[in-house]
């Protein structure tokens, strides 16, 4: 490819989203350039040195079965894993681990590197170069220009950033580095909807300065649980995260200078969150309570900051000194940066489509926190679509949809283009209609089929993947030839409905309270299963029934994603739509039943309304048959 | 409007008596549809909380179990909704009171209902042919619709034809509201309707061929004649009576249509099946109260993920 171009693929900015975006339009072919600030701040984690959680933490997996950068990542430079939810089933189960922030940065620098047609220059984006609706290349702030088809816009809080501590404000992107101002103004030109949104972090504490042994303490899983499917151990030390509560005393301080806080003294316009991201948003909303939970999560294992999750905060820095101390262990805490609250611009993502590229201008794409997104996973996985389908563009192949049936990367996209953002945009299980399928667990077998076909998956990741493939199934039909009867059970202490029936392995392990132990007690040579696949099997013999069911559901979207509604079909016409329906309709826009009909308040006699006027517009009746049966 | 109102509606236009026309109006007026409203807020509510467990067990913040008292309640939704499928009200006022005219052969059920045919408060005139027995009628008494069926005789035979029609008999008795039991004045031997599922209360002896005997024979209990028409008034205005009390024991706000129904009792079943299963993983029960909610979104309208987590950010600190 590339004739006339420079490259195939342009990435602008080298945080989370644009180092999946670069690494996947490479994999898929593509001669990419990822065009950023400084090479020396690739990966770097702006807030939280945490990678993952619940719903995040399927995000991670998603993107590593895809053969993406960030599980991998994650593995290298962790330094507490935890696995959330181990109780309350697979589905909502949540893998994270708080990072070494140094040594994430240097893990993702030597990956991105390693890639194969990826090709990094320093330079400040500045404009797109475009030939009327199309785009043709990037131009940086010191002129030089860089032609090709295909470009990624990956900026983050850098547009327009604006960071304010107490009523201080500078422009910034990140705290220390410079905002990007060119970019907002070519949107603008192109007559693109931005909007303005703030998120914020805490101060950064010193370690030697914590009372340590006046706090509660985290610790971190006895048997770490990795990202990736790639990862056999986790080699770095496990360390332990402090825990502690704010007292009434903060919150009276907090409370008697909320004023001066930037977020409340109306100085700040872009919008925040419903959920408290802010220790002021969690006073003036929540009052005194008995006080907020506070985790001290040292940065990483040679450096002695440490990062208090769950006091973000925009007042001045003697406030916030203040406030700190006052919180049991920190009385003496020294304080290494101050916390702060950035105003960024953000792009309406309503304007793009499933590839994340805008739909009206020809080769421009955009993701992570530019499309009103919060967080390094929510980013990594739509650099890694948008990255996909750019190299695609580029390519001249097909694009490739996530579908809220196959993925969260599917639920997040579709949440993001059919609604829009009203609030910085962050993962959380319950947005999966299909939970009990797309589970962490079986990332693998969901999406590494995909990448492998789509050739972006390593040679190295296909072997295995086809390796563990062919021993689950060996594993499922060990289990599915040894069975026993009822009486044949007894003699192992297991109770079973005396019906003369008998079960097999696998019917058995479908039971609440039969492990895989239990099968082995029973068939010793099963203990030579791989441990990994016990689980897997675990998991499929007793979710099932529940699998069967969304199945059938799980039809029924797909059939509706793929009922196209023209974009210039009016809703207006439809008779016995309510006012309120129809208003949403006609402010949100579906581009499909399925968006349509995860509208807030839709009702499946409505849908059956769209559907049937489709059918009566439609010139082409044949088409519209095909849509409606 | 929404969509249960415009039902409402379109049952209105429809309306053939004063009740139905009440219940109609009910449904239009939005009453059913704040009654469903009410249900899925409450539905949603649970769900928020159990959420919550879910998606935000790594902050502190949200209380341990709030599970408990989510169970309960959800248990109580559910004996709601089984009580309002209980009471067949709006069905009655719907498809109308089912009389059954029961009785051994030839104690005047055909004669009775024929003549209640011809009267002005008869519905349907439109009876196939005069000449052949009706089958069923139609009245309007008092604004309540009233539906009689006539059954076949009932005696020991062993035809086997006419074994299927005391069969059928028999099931149309077993549908009814109420059963007129019909016994000639000059024979009584009363027939055994105990083995049908009809409680003494849910009937009426009713003597016929009045004009036949002597007004002696006739005195204390209900005696008609179709040939003078003496009693019928006094046999219809029971009937009525027994009508108005089966509608207005109910509040009116029953499920009205099949639709209705049969998504509310879906909903119930999945409450039901949520609150047994306590031996499994939280999101499995969670998977249970989101089906439950689906069934209840085609009477309400969706609840979206974005509207539940809006409860939980309402109502708990979390976000970091
Ligand atoms: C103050 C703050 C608080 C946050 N709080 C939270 C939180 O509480 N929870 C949470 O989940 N997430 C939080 N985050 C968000 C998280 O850091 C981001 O969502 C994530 O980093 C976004 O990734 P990204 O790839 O979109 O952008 P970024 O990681 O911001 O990366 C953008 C990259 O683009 C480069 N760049 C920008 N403009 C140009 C240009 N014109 N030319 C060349 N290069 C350019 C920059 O140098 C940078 O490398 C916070 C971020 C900040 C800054």
């Amino acid at each position: 490819m590339m004739t006339g171009f420079d490259f195939d693929v342009i990435v602008i900015g080298g945080g989370h989203a644009g180092c999946e975006a670069a690494s996947a339009a490479a994999r898929a072919g593509a001669e990419t350039l990822l065009l950023t600030h400084r090479a020396d701040t690739i990966g770097t984690m702006s807030c939280n040195p945490a990678i993952g959680g619940l719903g995040k933490g399927h995000l991670v997996r998603e993107i590593d079965a895809l053969d993406g950068l960030m599980g991998r990542i994650a593995d290298k430079a962790g330094i507490q894993f935890r696995l959330l939810n181990r109780k309350k089933g697979p589905a909502v189960r949540g893998p994270r681990t708080q990072a070494d922030r140094a040594l994430y940065k240097r893990q993702m620098r030597m990956a991105i590197e390693e890639v194969e047609r990826l090709h990094v220059v320093e330079g400040d984006a500045f404009d797109l170069l475009m030939n009327g609706s199309i785009v043709s290349g990037v131009e940086t702030a010191d002129g030089r220009r860089y032609a090709a088809r295909s470009v990624v816009i990956t900026t983050g809080t850098f547009l327009r950033g604006l960071i304010h501590i107490g009523n201080e404000k500078t422009p910034a992107g990140r705290v220390g580095e410079a905002p990007s101002v060119g970019l907002s103004e070519r949107f603008e030109r192109m007559g693109m909807r931005l909007g303005r949104l703030k998120t914020g972090t805490p101060a950064r504490l010193d370690g030697k300065s914590i009372a340590w042994n006046r706090i509660g303490v985290q610790e971190a899983d006895s048997m770490p649980v990795p990202f990736s499917f790639m990862t056999d151990d986790i080699t770095n030390p496990q360390i332990v995260c402090g825990v502690t509560r704010t007292t009434e005393e903060t919150h009276r301080i907090i409370r008697d200078n909320i004023h001066r806080s930037a977020m409340y003294s109306g100085d700040i316009k872009g919008i925040g969150p419903r959920y408290c991201p802010s220790i002021e948003d969690k006073i003036v909303r929540f009052g005194d309570r008995d006080g907020h939970q506070i985790f001290l999560e040292p940065e990483g294992l040679d450096d002695d900051t440490v990062y208090p999750n769950g006091i973000s905060t925009s007042l001045p820095a003697d406030i916030q000194e203040a406030f700190i101390r006052s919180i049991p262990g920190l009385e003496d805490v020294r304080i290494k940066v101050p916390g702060y609250a950035i105003e960024y611009d953000f792009v309406d993502p309503t304007q793009l489509d499933h590839r994340l590229a805008v739909r009206h201008v020809d080769g421009l794409f955009l993701a992570g926190q530019i499309n009103g997104t919060t967080g390094y996973e929510e980013a990594g996985a739509q650099g890694l679509v948008a990255g996909l389908n750019a190299a695609r563009h580029s390519l001249g192949a097909d694009p490739v949809k996530f579908s809220r049936t196959d993925s969260y990367i599917g639920v997040m996209i579709d949440d993001l283009i059919t609604f829009g953002v009203s609030e910085p945009y962050r993962m959380f299980t319950s947005r999966a209609e299909y939970r009990l399928s797309l589970r962490a667990d079986n990332a693998d077998q969901r999406l590494t089929p995909l990448a492998i076909s789509l050739g972006i998956c390593s040679e190295e990741r296909r072997e295995r993947y086809s390796r563990y493939e062919s021993a689950v199934h060996d594993g499922r039909t060990e289990l599915q030839v040894r069975s026993l009867t009822p009486n044949e059970a007894e003699a192992f202490g297991l109770s079973l409905n005396k019906d003369g029936v008998r079960r097999s392995a696998y019917e058995l392990l479908s039971r609440n309270e039969f492990e895989f132990s239990d099968a082995e007690g029973i068939w010793p040579e099963l203990a030579n299963i791989d441990s990994r696949v016990k689980e897997a099997l675990k998991i499929e013999a007793g979710y099932a029934v529940y699998m069967d069911r969304q199945a059938a559901t799980i039809a029924d979207i797909r059939r509706d994603e793929a009922r196209v509604i023209p974009a210039d079909f009016s809703f207006d016409i439809i008779s016995g739509l309510s006012n309120e329906l129809l208003s949403k309709l006609n402010r949100f826009r579906p581009l499909t039943i399925a968006q349509a009909s995860a509208i807030e308040g839709m009702t499946p006699a409505a849908l059956a309304l769209i559907l049937v006027h489709l059918r009566k517009s439609s010139p082409d009746m044949s088409v519209a048959k095909r849509q409606v049966q | 409007m929404d969509l249960v109102e415009a039902e409402g509606l379109a049952e209105l236009v429809q309306a053939e008596t004063a009740a139905q026309r009440r219940l109609a109006k009910y449904l239009a007026d939005g009453h059913l549809s704040r009654r469903y409203d009410a249900w899925m807020k409450r539905l949603s509510q649970a769900r928020a909380l159990i959420e919550a467990e879910l998606d935000f067990t790594d902050e502190g913040d949200i209380p341990g179990s709030v599970s408990d008292q989510v169970w309960q309640d959800m248990q109580l939704l559910a004996d709601e909704m089984a009580a309002a499928l209980d009471d067949h009200t709006a069905e009655i006022v719907r498809e109308g009171f089912r009389v059954a005219i029961a009785g051994p052969p030839n104690a005047g059920k055909s004669s009775l209902m024929n003549f209640l045919a011809k009267r002005d408060v008869a519905i349907v005139t439109d009876i196939a042919g005069t000449t052949r027995d009706v089958l069923s009628v139609d009245l309007d008494l008092d604004g309540n619709r009233i539906v009689l069926f006539d059954t076949a005789g009932l005696r020991e035979t062993e035809d086997p034809v006419e074994r299927i029609g005391i069969e059928r008999a028999r099931q149309t008795i077993n549908a009814a509201d109420l059963v007129l039991h019909l016994v000639d004045l000059g024979e009584p031997t009363s027939l055994d309707l105990h083995d049908t599922s009809k409680l003494d209360s849910d009937m009426i002896v009713v003597r016929t061929k009045r004009d036949r005997h002597h007004p002696a024979e006739a005195a204390g209990g209900l005696s008609v004649s179709t040939v003078t028409g003496e009693g019928v008034d006094s046999l219809l205005k029971q009937i009525s009576q027994r009508a108005s009390v089966a509608v207005q024991g109910g509040q009116l706000v029953t499920p009205l249509l099949i639709r209705h129904r049969n998504h509310i009792s879906a909903a119930c079943d999945w409450l039901r099946a949520a609150g047994a299963a306590e031996d499994h993983a939280l999101e499995l029960r969670a998977e249970m109260l989101r089906s439950a909610a689906d069934d209840l979104a085609h009477l309400t309208g969706r609840v979206t993920p974005d509207a539940l987590l809006g409860l939980i950010f309402s109502q708990f600190c979390v976000g970091k």
